[in-house]
C-alpha cells in the first residue's frame, strides 16, 4: 500500500463522490434472484493512482500517447518517458532555445512523433527514438494551436498526411517524416507546409478521418476544425492514389461558397478543445466532444454521410456547466476528456465527471492544492487511461467498466434493446428489464409479446398467471404457459405434468365452447383441434402424459369429446381402449383396422375371438400379414370354437391360416400341427399326403407328434400316409410289412431308405421283399429279375427262401457268377499277401544286415553335448555320427520322459550301479561272463530306453522347435533379474 | 490335400497367404486411421494416428506415436510435441525416424526415448519438406527429402549426417507425381517422374532422362516401388497400367492393366517376383507375366515389405504373404514325384502303420538323401511348426535309413526353428522366417533381441546355439548392464549387486565402461559400487577422480602399486585442493607423499625445500641448499645459500657437515681475494687445486697459509708440492725441496713423479736413495730388469726374482737365463 498519507488522501478523496449507485441496504434483486456475491465493494469507474514521480522542474506540459509519456519542463526541456518500461527516462534539449518556452505539446497517437510549438513561433520536431529535436523551418512565425493526427498511419517514420491549426486560424497539411538511417548524419526534416485554409479565429481543435466510401478510386475523409466559437465541419473525397498533400482539393470544391455552415456557440471562455472517441484504435470514429463557453456540445459521429454532405455529426446536444451553489456563476473548465459514456471536466483544483447519457455529474474529486493547481488533462487514446498533472504532480485515472450503470439509464428511457445490450451477462439487471418490457408491453395490450417475455422473466409464476387469467380471452394466458412449458428443464416432472394437464383444460374448454356455439365445423374450431392434437402429439408432452394418461382419459372423457379420447388413445397407442370402444359400437371392420394398424400381440390373442365369429375372413388375412410376431399357439383357443356344422367356412379360414402358419412361418410348434393334422385327417385327407411330405424326412424336425399322427392315420384307416409315418420313425420293418400290403414299389423304396452304412438292416429289409416276392408270387423269373436290381442281395441269400427245387437251370449261370467272382476276390487276396511276404522278407534281410555295419570314434573326438573328449568316460555311439558320454545322454533324455519311464531309469541305474560295485572290487581278471544276464539285460533296458534314438536328431529335436526357451511361469522369476 | 489349400496360384509360381499373429492391440485400431510404418525383418510397429484426411477436427492436435510389436504388443507410447511430422520410418538398427516438415529429422529409439536430432539443412527448413522418404542404403538407413521448391536432399546415412543436394529436376513447376530412391552399387539415386518423364538425379548434380518402353501412352507416373533387392522395379501409370522391369529401366517384364486409375495407396514387391498394388481392403498380386491373385481383406491394412514377402498389417490379424518356395511346392505339390514328396508320403503311411511306407522308402531308395535335405530344407520354410514337424519327422524318418549321412544340416535346421519360433512367439513378436534369419544373419538377431530387452531371452540363445562367450553371452551382459545402470528407480546397492553377481567375472566386461555409463546418468555412487568389482585400478582411478571421489581414487591407486595412478591423482589432488589440507592429506600416505617428494625434485626444488623445512627434516634440506648453492653464479648469493645451509646442518645436529660447510666457505671467501689479487680463475677448485695451482704460479707464502688455516696434514702437502713441481718443470727446486727436510712420504714418490712426468735420468738421482725393500719396485716400474734382478739377488728373497721372472717373459731372454741361474744358486746353497 502507498503510505499513510495516500490512504488519508483517498479517504479524503472518496468520501465526497456522490454515490449514484445506493448504498447501505438495498431491496432483493428483483424475484428469484438471492444475493450471493461475497465481495461488495466494487471498484469505481475512474479511479485515481498517483504516479511516483518527482519532476525536477516544474512541468508545464505533458502528453501521453501508447503509455508514452512526454514532459515538457519549464527549463524548457523535454523528457520523455516509456510506460512499457519506465526505468529509461531520457532528457532532451530544445536546441537553442535558450530561454523562451514550450508553447504546446503535440505526440502523435502511436507516440513517435512530437510537434513542440515554442511561444517564439518556433516550432521543432521530435521523433521517440531521436534525442535532436529539429525546428520545423516552414512554421517560423506560427503558433501552432492544433494538430489532427492521421490516425490512419500505420508506418512509423513518417507522421502521414496530418493537419495544423495555427493560432491565426490558418490550417497546413503537412507531413514530417524522419527517414534517418544510419545513425550518425541526419537528413533534413523534409517537410512540406500547405495552407490549407484560413479561419477568422484561432483553430483550437482539428481532427480528421477517413468515412468509409463506396467509390473505389477516392476516399472520404471528414475534418472537423474548432475556432473557440465555432464548429467547421468538412467533408471531401481524396483520390487513393493521392500522395500528401492530399488535402488540398478538399478545400478548393468548398472555399468558393464562402460561408462553411458552421455552428456557432456565444461566449468564448479562452480554451476550446474538441475530443473525438475511437473505441477500436484504427478503427471509426465514434463520437465527439466539444468544450465550448455555455457547456460541453457533445454528439455521435455519423460516418455513413446520412447527415447530408456538410455534417457527420447526429443527435448532438449542448450540456451546460452545471451552476456553482450559489446559482449564478459558473466556473469555466480548463480542459476536457472524453470517454465513451462520460466527459471529464478539469477544473483549477478538482476534476468532475459527466455522464453524457443523462448529463448528471458522477463523481467530483477535488485535490488539495499540496499537489499545486491542475494544469492540464489528457486521455492516452491507445490505452484509454486518463492523465492528470500539476506542476510537481502526475496522477493517472483508470477506467473500469464505464457502461455498469449504462443499462438503467436506458431502462429509463425505455429503450429496452439498449438496456439489454449492456445488461445482457448480468441476470438480475436483465431481468429487470425484461420485466418493466413486459410490463410495457402488456399496458400496450399487446398480450403475445407480453407473455414470451414474462416466460422469460423470473418472478413468480402464480402473479403472472393470475394477471393473465384476469384477461377476457385465453390465448396469452395459452401461449405463456407454452412459453413457460418450454422453458421447463424435462426432469423437473411434476411442473411439467401441471402444466400440460392445465393447458389440455384449456383446450378442451375452448373446444367446448366452440362446440357450444355449434361452429365445430368452423376453421377456428378444426385449427383450434389441430394445434391441440400438435400439442399432444409433442414427445415432451406426450411421455410427460404417458405415465398418467388414466388423468387425460379422465379430462377428455369428461368433456366428453370421442374423437379426442380416440386420437389421444391413438396418440398413447392405447388401441385396447379403442378396439373396445368400436367393438361396443359393433363396428368390427374398424376394429380390425386400428388391430391392424398396431402390431401387439396380446390383443391379437384378446380381440381375436371376438372378430373370428364376425369376420372370420378379414380376421383370418389380418392374422396372417401379421405373420411372424403371432403366437399361433395363443391363437388356438381362438381358432377352434367353432362346429363345423353351422359354418365350416371358417374351418377353411383356420387351416387357411394354420398351413399359412406352416408353410411361410415355418411354425414347428407341436400343436399347431396335431390340429391341422386332425384337421386335414378329418376334412382333407387328400393334402395329408402334400403335407407329410412337406414335413420331410427326418424325425427331429418334423413338429408334428408322429405318434398322434399314426394313431390318427390308422384310425381315418390312411396307410400310405402311416407306411410313410413308419418310415419316418424309423421303424423299417413294420414300414416295410405295411408297404409290402400296399403294393411291392412302396416296400421296395422303403427297403433303401435306411443309410449306407448299415447293410445289414437294408438286407434284411431287401431280403423281406424279396422273401415275400418268393413267397407270394411263386415264380423265379421275377425273383432273378428282382435279385439283378439289387445289388445287396446275393443268390446265395434267397436261395434258402426257394422250396426245396431240383433243377438248376435257373440259377446255373447266377450261382456261375457269383462263384467266379469269389475266385477272383480269393486270387486279389493271394498276390497281396505275396507282396507282403517278400517286403517282409527284404527288411528282415535289411535288418540282419545293419548288425555288421561301423562306426568310427576318433580318439579326440568330442562329446556333442558337453565338449570334453569322449574317451574319458563310457559313451553312446548313434549310427548319425552323434557321440554322447551316458552320463551326458541320460542327464539330457531323462527331462523328456514320462515319469514311469524315469523311475524306471533311476532304479535300473541303481542296479547296475551297486552290480558294479559288488563287482568292481574283485578286479578285471575275474572271467567275464559270471552272471552276465542280470546285469546285461539291466544293461540293455537301460539302453532301450535312454538311447533308443538320438536326441540331436530324433523325435525330441523335432519336438523342442516350439518349446520356448523359457516358459511363462518361470519368465518373471527370470525377467525379474533382468530387467 | 490340406497343405496346398490356401496356395494362390500365380503363374508358375504359388504364393501363401498365412497368419502370423492375431493383434493384440487393445482398442479397435483402425489401419486406415493410422500412419504405420513397420520395419523390415520383424521389426516393430510405430503407430501415428493421422487425421489429415478428416478435416473436421483442427490440425493441431498433438498425435499419439506407440510403438507395438509386430504381435501388437505395445512397447512405448508417447505424444508427440514437436513440429509436424512428414514421413516416419525405420532404421537398420531400428531406430525410430520422424522427418519433420522444416527438415530437422529426430531419431528415437524403440523405446521413444529421444535419441538425437539431423536436420537436413538450412534450405530445406526455409521452404518446408513436403515429402520424404526413408531407404536403406549401402551403409546404413538415408534420408530423402522433397522440399517444396521441388529440389531433394539426400543423406546418406544417419550415422554420418552429411546432406547433398541433387541435381535439380529442370522445369519442375508443381511437385513431382511420384519419386523414389534406386540404391545401386554403394550409391543411391533417386527416379523422378514428372507427369510422363522420367528423370534419373543424383549427387553429382547431373540428371538423364530415362525412356521405358511402355506400349500404352502415360501421361502420369503416380507411383514407383522398387523390390527389396534393389533389382527391378514397379510403375504405376495414371490409367492404372502397371510397368514392371529392371531397376535400371532398361528391360521390361510386362505391363499390367489394373485397370483402376486411382492411387494404390501402397505399391511394394513382394520378394522379387511380384508385386503387390493394394487399394484400400483389396489387394492386387502382380507376377511378372501378366497374371494376378486379387485379395480382398476384410479390414484396411498396412503392407509391409520383407526380402522374401510381404507382411500384412490389419486391425486385428498380421498376415504374411510370400511365395511358396520350389522345395516345399514339390513336396506337397498334388501327385509330385519329388524324393521328397514321396518320402513324406512313405513316413505319412508309417505313421498310419500301413506298410505301404517300405514301397515309397523302396522307390527312392537311391536318392534318398536329396529327398531328406528337400524336407529339412522345406521345413525351414515352412511357417507353422506343426507342419515342420511333420516335416522334419519324415526327414528323421528317411535319414534312418541312410548310413554315414551327416546330420549337420538336420540338428541346425532343428536349432535355427527353435530360435525362429521363439522369437516368432506373441510374446516376443519378431516375426522372422528362415530366409530372412538367413540374410539378416544371428548376430544381428541377438542385437535386436539384446536391443529390446530380452536379455536373458538372447543369452539363452546364444547358450543353446553355444555362441562362445566373447561375443555372445558377455557382450549381452554388457549391453544388460548398461541398460540396468540407466534405471532410476532401483536403488544402487540392489543394481550394483544384481550386476555383481550376473556379470560375476566373466571375462571381457570391463565395470569400468558399465561405471562410466552410470556416471553417464549420474548415479556417482553407483558408479563406485560397480568400480569396486572392477579389478584393473587403472580404470577405476578415472572414473573416481571425474566422481570427486579424490580420496578413494588415492587409496586405489596406492594399493594398486601403479605410481603414476598415483601421480595423476597427487596432481589432480593438488590442484583442486588448497595447499595447507594438500599436505595434511598426503601426509600420513606415505607412498603418496614420498612420490610427491619425487615429483617436487625434478619440478620446483624451494617448495622441496620448505617441505623439508617444515618436516624439520634439516639435513636434506641442507643438501639441497648446497646442491642449489652450485647453480647461482654470484658469489655473495652463493654465500648466504651456504650460511642457510650451514645453519640448517646445526639445526641437524650434525656438526660434520657444519663445520665442512664453513670451511668451504672460508675457502670460498680465500679463492675470491685470490682472484681480486691475481686475476686468476680460483674459483670451485678444491683446496688441493688452489693449494697446487698456487704452487704451479710459485706462490710461496699463500700455500703456507692455507695448509695452516686448513690443517693440511703435511704428508699431503709434500706430495701437493712435488706433483706441482714435478708438473711445473723445475727439477732443481724439486731437488732442493727434497734435501731440505727428511720427506714424511718416502724416496719412492718423487720417483714416481718423475717417472710421471717422463725424465728417467732425474729419478735416477733419487733411487740411490731409496730404501732397499723397495728399490726392487722402483727399478721393475722403471723396466731396468737387470738391475732389479741383481738387487734381489743380493738381498736374496727369491720372491722378488720370481715376479721378476713372470714379468719378463717375452722379452729378452737371456736377462730370464740370469734370474735362472740365480735361482739355481740360491736355491742349491739352501
Amino acid at each position: 500500500m502507498a503510505s499513510i498519507f495516500d490512504q488519508y488522501e483517498r479517504a479524503q478523496s472518496s468520501t465526497s463522490s456522490v454515490s449514484g449507485s445506493s448504498a447501505g441496504f438495498q431491496e432483493p434483486l428483483g424475484p428469484g434472484f438471492i444475493d450471493a456475491r461475497l465481495q461488495d465493494i466494487e471498484i469505481p469507474v475512474f479511479q485515481k493512482k498517483k504516479i511516483n514521480f518527482k519532476p525536477e522542474e516544474p512541468v508545464t506540459h505533458l502528453v501521453v500517447c501508447n503509455n508514452f509519456l512526454v514532459m515538457a519542463m519549464s527549463n524548457g526541456q523535454i523528457m520523455r518517458l516509456d510506460l512499457d518500461h519506465p526505468d529509461g527516462e531520457d532528457k532532451v534539449e530544445i536546441h537553442k532555445s535558450g530561454e523562451d518556452k514550450v508553447y504546446k505539446l503535440f505526440l502523435d497517437p502511436t507516440g513517435r512523433h512530437l510537434i513542440i510549438s515554442m511561444e517564439s513561433q518556433e516550432n521543432v520536431y521530435l521523433s521517440r527514438n531521436s534525442k535532436k529535436t529539429r525546428s520545423i523551418a516552414k512554421l517560423k512565425g506560427h503558433l501552432i494551436e492544433s494538430v489532427g493526427w492521421n490516425w490512419q498511419n500505420v508506418n512509423d517514420n513518417t507522421t502521414g498526411a496530418i493537419l495544423l491549426g495555427t493560432s491565426k486560424g490558418l490550417i497546413f497539411e503537412s507531413e514530417l517524416t524522419v527517414n534517418e538511417d544510419t545513425k550518425f548524419w541526419q537528413g533534413s526534416l523534409d517537410q512540406y507546409m500547405k495552407q490549407l485554409y484560413q479561419l477568422t479565429a484561432p483553430v483550437t481543435g482539428i481532427e480528421f478521418d477517413r468515412m468509409p466510401s463506396e467509390s473505389l478510386t477516392e476516399y472520404q475523409y471528414f475534418i472537423l476544425a474548432t475556432t473557440p466559437s465555432r464548429l467547421y465541419q468538412f467533408i471531401g473525397g481524396v483520390s487513393k492514389t493521392a500522395e500528401p498533400p492530399m488535402f488540398g482539393q478538399m478545400f478548393q470544391q468548398n472555399s468558393e461558397s464562402d460561408q462553411m455552415p458552421f455552428l456557432e456557440l456565444p461566449g468564448d471562455i479562452g480554451n476550446s478543445t474538441l475530443q473525438l472517441y475511437f473505441p477500436r484504435f484504427r478503427g471509426p470514429v465514434k463520437s465527439f466532444a466539444w468544450m465550448t463557453g455555455p457547456g460541453v456540445y457533445y454528439g455521435i459521429i455519423d460516418l455513413s454521410g446520412k447527415q447530408g454532405p456538410y455534417s457527420v455529426t447526429c443527435d448532438t446536444q449542448l450540456m451546460r456547466y452545471p451552476k456553482e451553489a450559489d446559482q449564478y456563476s459558473v466556473i469555466h473548465p480548463r480542459s476536457m476528456v472524453l470517454t465513451e459514456f462520460h466527459v471529464l471536466l478539469l477544473f483549477y483544483d478538482r476534476i468532475k465527471a459527466f455522464c453524457l447519457l443523462n448529463e448528471q455529474l458522477i463523481f467530483d474529486e477535488p485535490f488539495p492544492e499540496r499537489f499545486g493547481k491542475l494544469t492540464g488533462i489528457c486521455k492516452d487514446p491507445l490505452k484509454g487511461n486518463i492523465w492528470v498533472f500539476t506542476p510537481q504532480n502526475i496522477f493517472k485515472y483508470k477506467v473500469t467498466r464505464e457502461d455498469r450503470d449504462v443499462w438503467q439509464m436506458y431502462l429509463d428511457k425505455q429503450q429496452f434493446e439498449m438496456a439489454k445490450e449492456y445488461c445482457k451477462d448480468n441476470p438480475v439487471h436483465m431481468d429487470k428489464v425484461l420485466t418493466k418490457q413486459a410490463e410495457h408491453l402488456l399496458s400496450l395490450k399487446r398480450y403475445a409479446e407480453s407473455a414470451q417475455l414474462y416466460a422469460l422473466t423470473q418472478n413468480s409464476f402464480e402473479e403472472i398467471a393470475l394477471k393473465f387469467i384476469r384477461l377476457q380471452e385465453k390465448d396469452p394466458l395459452r401461449s405463456f404457459l407454452h412459453k413457460k412449458l418450454e422453458s421447463l428443464k424435462p426432469q423437473d416432472k411434476t411442473k411439467m405434468t401441471m402444466l400440460v394437464t392445465w393447458l389440455i383444460e384449456i383446450y378442451l374448454n375452448q373446444l367446448g365452447e366452440l362446440k357450444e356455439q355449434n361452429l365445430d365445423s368452423s376453421s377456428r374450431f378444426k385449427s383450434l383441434q389441430q394445434e391441440f392434437q400438435t400439442f399432444l402429439k409433442q414427445t415432451k408432452i406426450k411421455e410427460c402424459i404417458s405415465h398418467n394418461r388414466t388423468v387425460v382419459y379422465d379430462m377428455i372423457a369428461s368433456h366428453g369429446d370421442v374423437v379426442d379420447l380416440i386420437f389421444f388413445a391413438v396418440l398413447m397407442q392405447d388401441y385396447e381402449k379403442v378396439i373396445n370402444q368400436h367393438i361396443q359400437y359393433d363396428e368390427y371392420k374398424t376394429a380390425l383396422e386400428t388391430l391392424v394398424r398396431q402390431s401387439d400381440p396380446e390383443l391379437y390373442y384378446k380381440f381375436t375371438p371376438i372378430l373370428m365369429q364376425y369376420i372370420p375372413k378379414d380376421t383370418v388375412t389380418a392374422l396372417i400379414h401379421q405373420g411372424k410376431n403371432l403366437d399361433p399357439k395363443k391363437l388356438i383357443p381362438a381358432l377352434v370354437q367353432y362346429d363345423q356344422k353351422k359354418h365350416h367356412d371358417q374351418g377353411n379360414e383356420v387351416i387357411r391360416y394354420l398351413e399359412f402358419c406352416i408353410e411361410d412361418q415355418g411354425n414347428q410348434d407341436q400343436a399347431i400341427h396335431n390340429y391341422l393334422l386332425s384337421l386335414y385327417a378329418e376334412t382333407q385327407p387328400d393334402k395329408l399326403m402334400t403335407y407329410l411330405h412337406l414335413q420331410g424326412q427326418d424325425p427331429e424336425n418334423i413338429s408334428y407328434d408322429v405318434k398322434f399322427a399314426l394313431r390318427q392315420c390308422s384310425e381315418h384307416g390312411h396307410l400310405k400316409e402311416s407306411v410313410h409315418i413308419y418310415s419316418l420313425m424309423g421303424l423299417y420293418e413294420e414300414a416295410v410289412d405295411l408297404a409290402l400290403q400296399v403294393d411291392v414299389e412302396l416296400a421296395k423304396q422303403q427297403a433303401d431308405k435306411p443309410e449306407e452304412d448299415d447293410v445289414e438292416m437294408r438286407k434284411k429289409l431287401w431280403l423281406r421283399i424279396a422273401r415275400h416276392v418268393v413267397e407270394e408270387e411263386k415264380d423265379v423269373k421275377r425273383a432273378m429279375e428282382f435279385l439283378h436290381e439289387c445289388d445287396l442281395l446275393k443268390i446265395e441269400d434267397v436261395l434258402p427262401f426257394f422250396p426245396d427245387f431240383v433243377t438248376i437251370d435257373h440259377f446255373k449261370d447266377a450261382i456261375v457268377t457269383s462263384l467266379q467272382e469269389y475266385n477272383q476276390h480269393i486270387d486279389r487276396l493271394k498276390e497281396e499277401m505275396d507282396e507282403a511276404t517278400q517286403s517282409a522278407e527284404e527288411i528282415r534281410k535289411e535288418i540282419q544286415g545293419f548288425r555288421n555295419k561301423y562306426a568310427q570314434v576318433k580318439a579326440n573326438d568330442k562329446c556333442s553335448t558337453c565338449g570334453f573328449p569322449l574317451m574319458s568316460r563310457a559313451f553312446y555311439l548313434f549310427p548319425c555320427q552323434h557321440k554322447f558320454h551316458s552320463d551326458c545322454l541320460i542327464a539330457e533324455v531323462l527331462p523328456n520322459l514320462g515319469n514311469k519311464i524315469r523311475t524306471r531309469v533311476e532304479e535300473l541305474q541303481r542296479k547296475i550301479a551297486e552290480r558294479d560295485e559288488s563287482r568292481a572290487p574283485t578286479s578285471a581278471p575275474q572271467s567275464e561272463n559270471v552272471p552276465v544276464g542280470k546285469s546285461s539285460e539291466f544293461r540293455a533296458e537301460l539302453d532301450d530306453l535312454i538311447a533308443s534314438e538320438c536326441i540331436y536328431c530324433g523325435e525330441f529335436m523335432v519336438k523342442s522347435i516350439d518349446k520356448l526357451f523359457f516358459d511363462e511361469t518361470d519368465q518373471d522369476a527370470a525377467m525379474s533379474g533382468w530387467l | 490335400m490340406a497343405a496346398t489349400a490356401d496356395w494362390h496360384p500365380l503363374g508358375k509360381a504359388y504364393y501363401k497367404k498365412s497368419e502370423v499373429y492375431t493383434l493384440d492391440w487393445d482398442d479397435l485400431i483402425d489401419v486406415s486411421k493410422f500412419v504405420v510404418s513397420a520395419a523390415p525383418y520383424g521389426g516393430p510397429l510405430a503407430l501415428m494416428r493421422d487425421d489429415s484426411n478428416n478435416p473436421n477436427i483442427a490440425m493441431v492436435v498433438k498425435p499419439i506415436i506407440t510403438v507395438y510389436t509386430a504381435a501388437g504388443k505395445k512397447i512405448s507410447q508417447m505424444r508427440w510435441n514437436s513440429g509436424k511430422i512428414k514421413d516416419l520410418g525405420w532404421s537398420q538398427t531400428e531406430d525410430l525416424l520422424f522427418v519433420q516438415d522444416d527438415g530437422t529429422i529426430l531419431i528415437y529409439d524403440l523405446f521413444l526415448s529421444f535419441k538425437k536430432v539431423l536436420s537436413m539443412g538450412q534450405e530445406a527448413k526455409d521452404v518446408k519438406v513436403i515429402d520424404a522418404r526413408i531407404f536403406s542404403s549401402f551403409n546404413g538407413t538415408g534420408i530423402a527429402v522433397l522440399t517444396s521448391s521441388y529440389r531433394i536432399f539426400m543423406m546418406n546415412s544417419i550415422d554420418d549426417p552429411r546432406v547433398q543436394r541433387l541435381a535439380e529436376v529442370p522445369g519442375l513447376q508443381s511437385a513431382p507425381t511420384s519419386w523414389t530412391i534406386l540404391t545401386m552399387d554403394r550409391q543411391s539415386q533417386v527416379l523422378v517422374a514428372k507427369d510422363s518423364e522420367l528423370y534419373l538425379i543424383d549427387r553429382g548434380g547431373q540428371y538423364q532422362k530415362q525412356m521405358i518402353d511402355i506400349s500404352t501412352p502415360v501421361e502420369g507416373f503416380i507411383e514407383m516401388a522398387v523390390s527389396f533387392n534393389n533389382k527391378c522395379i514397379a510403375l504405376f501409370t495414371e490409367s492404372g497400367v502397371i510397368w514392371i522391369g529392371s531397376a535400371d529401366l532398361k528391360k521390361k517384364y510386362c505391363e499390367f492393366n489394373t485397370k483402376c486409375h486411382q492411387k494404390p495407396q501402397q505399391l511394394v514387391w513382394c520378394g522379387p517376383g511380384a508385386v503387390v498394388a493394394l487399394w484400400d481392403k483389396q489387394m492386387l498380386v502382380i507376377g511378372p507375366d501378366k497374371d494376378y491373385i486379387s485379395f480382398m481383406n476384410d479390414t484396411p491394412v498396412h503392407l509391409v515389405e520383407e526380402e522374401d514377402g510381404i507382411r500384412i498389417i490389419g486391425n486385428f490379424t498380421h498376415e504374411f504373404l510370400h511365395r511358396v518356395q520350389k522345395v516345399t511346392e514339390d513336396i506337397f505339390k498334388i501327385a509330385s514325384m519329388e524324393p521328397g514328396a514321396m518320402l513324406y508320403e512313405a513316413f505319412k503311411e508309417f505313421q498310419k502303420e500301413s506298410q505301404r511306407a517300405d514301397e515309397y522308402i523302396r522307390s527312392i531308395k537311391d536318392n534318398l538323401e536329396l529327398a531328406v535335405s528337400q524336407c529339412i530344407q522345406a521345413a525351414g520354410y515352412e511357417l507353422e511348426p506343426s507342419k515342420q514337424r511333420q516335416l522334419l519327422r519324415a526327414a528323421a524318418f528317411g535319414k534312418s535309413f541312410l548310413t554315414d549321412y551327416n546330420p549337420e544340416p538336420f540338428v541346425n535346421m532343428c536349432q535355427m526353428l527353435r530360435v525362429l519360433n521363439q522369437v516368432c512367439h506373441h510374446t516376443i513378436g519378431i516375426p522372422l522366417t528362415y530366409s530372412q534369419l538367413h540374410h539378416l544373419t544371428m548376430p544381428v538377431l541377438i542385437d535386436r533381441l539384446v536391443l529390446r530387452k530380452f536379455f536373458y531371452l538372447a543369452i539363452r540363445i546364444c547358450q543353446y546355439l553355444k555362441i562362445q562367450d566373447s561375443e555372445g553371452a558377455s557382450r549381452i551382459l554388457a549391453h544388460w548392464a548398461c541398460y540396468k545402470v540407466q534405471q532410476k528407480q532401483e536403488d544402487d546397492e540392489m543394481i550394483a549387486r544384481a550386476i555383481a553377481d550376473k556379470l560375476g567375472d566373466t571375462p571381457g566386461v570391463s565395470y569400468s565402461d558399465i561405471a562410466s555409463k552410470a556416471l553417464e546418468c549420474g548415479r556417482t555412487d553407483l558408479a563406485i559400487r560397480l568400480l569396486d568389482y572392477e579389478p584393473k585400478a587403472a580404470h577405476q582411478v578415472p572414473l573416481l577422480l571425474q566422481m570427486q571421489k579424490e580420496q578413494l581414487a588415492l587409496s586405489k591407486a596406492i594399493e594398486s602399486g601403479d605410481t603414476d595412478l598415483v601421480y595423476f591423482v597427487l596432481l589432480r589432488l593438488k590442484e583442486s585442493m588448497i595447499q595447507g589440507e594438500f599436505f595434511m592429506a598426503i601426509r600420513n600416505l606415505p607412498v603418496a607423499y614420498y612420490l610427491y617428494l619425487q615429483y617436487c625434485r625434478q619440478q620446483n626444488k624451494e617448495l622441496m625445500e620448505q617441505l623439508y623445512y617444515q618436516e624439520d627434516n634439516y639435513l636434506e634440506e641442507g643438501n639441497s641448499k648446497i646442491l642449489r648453492s652450485f647453480t647461482v653464479e654470484r658469489y655473495e648469493e652463493r654465500m648466504t645459500i651456504m650460511k642457510e645451509a650451514m645453519d640448517s646442518y646445526n639445526k641437524a645436529r650434525n656438526e660434520f657437515a657444519a663445520r665442512q660447510t664453513e670451511e668451504q666457505i672460508k675457502l670460498a671467501k680465500y679463492q675470491r681475494r685470490l682472484e681480486e689479487e691475481l686475476k686468476r680463475p680460483y674459483m670451485d677448485l678444491s683446496l688441493h687445486q688452489t693449494i697446487y695451482r698456487l704452487i704451479m704460479d710459485n706462490n710461496v707464502k699463500m700455500p703456507e697459509i692455507l695448509r695452516k688455516e686448513f690443517k693440511v696434514p703435511d704428508k699431503r702437502f709434500w706430495w701437493l708440492k712435488i706433483q706441482a713441481l714435478a708438473e711445473a718443470g723445475e727439477w732443481m727446486e724439486l731437488d732442493r725441496f727434497s734435501k731440505a727436510k727428511k720427506p714424511p712420504i718416502g724416496m719412492e714418490a718423487f720417483v714416481e713423479v718423475c717417472l710421471k712426468n717422463g725424465n728417467k735420468h732425474e729419478a735416477m738421482k733419487y733411487i740411490i736413495r731409496v730404501s732397499p725393500d723397495k728399490k726392487v719396485k722402483c727399478l721393475i716400474k722403471m723396466g731396468e730388469f737387470k738391475m732389479a734382478a741383481e738387487t734381489a739377488f743380493e738381498n736374496r728373497n727369491e720372491e722378488e726374482l720370481n715376479s721378476i721372472l713372470r714379468r719378463c717373459i717375452g722379452t729378452d731372454r737371456q736377462v730370464a737365463e740370469t734370474i735362472n741361474s740365480m735361482k739355481q744358486q740360491l736355491s742349491s746353497k739352501k
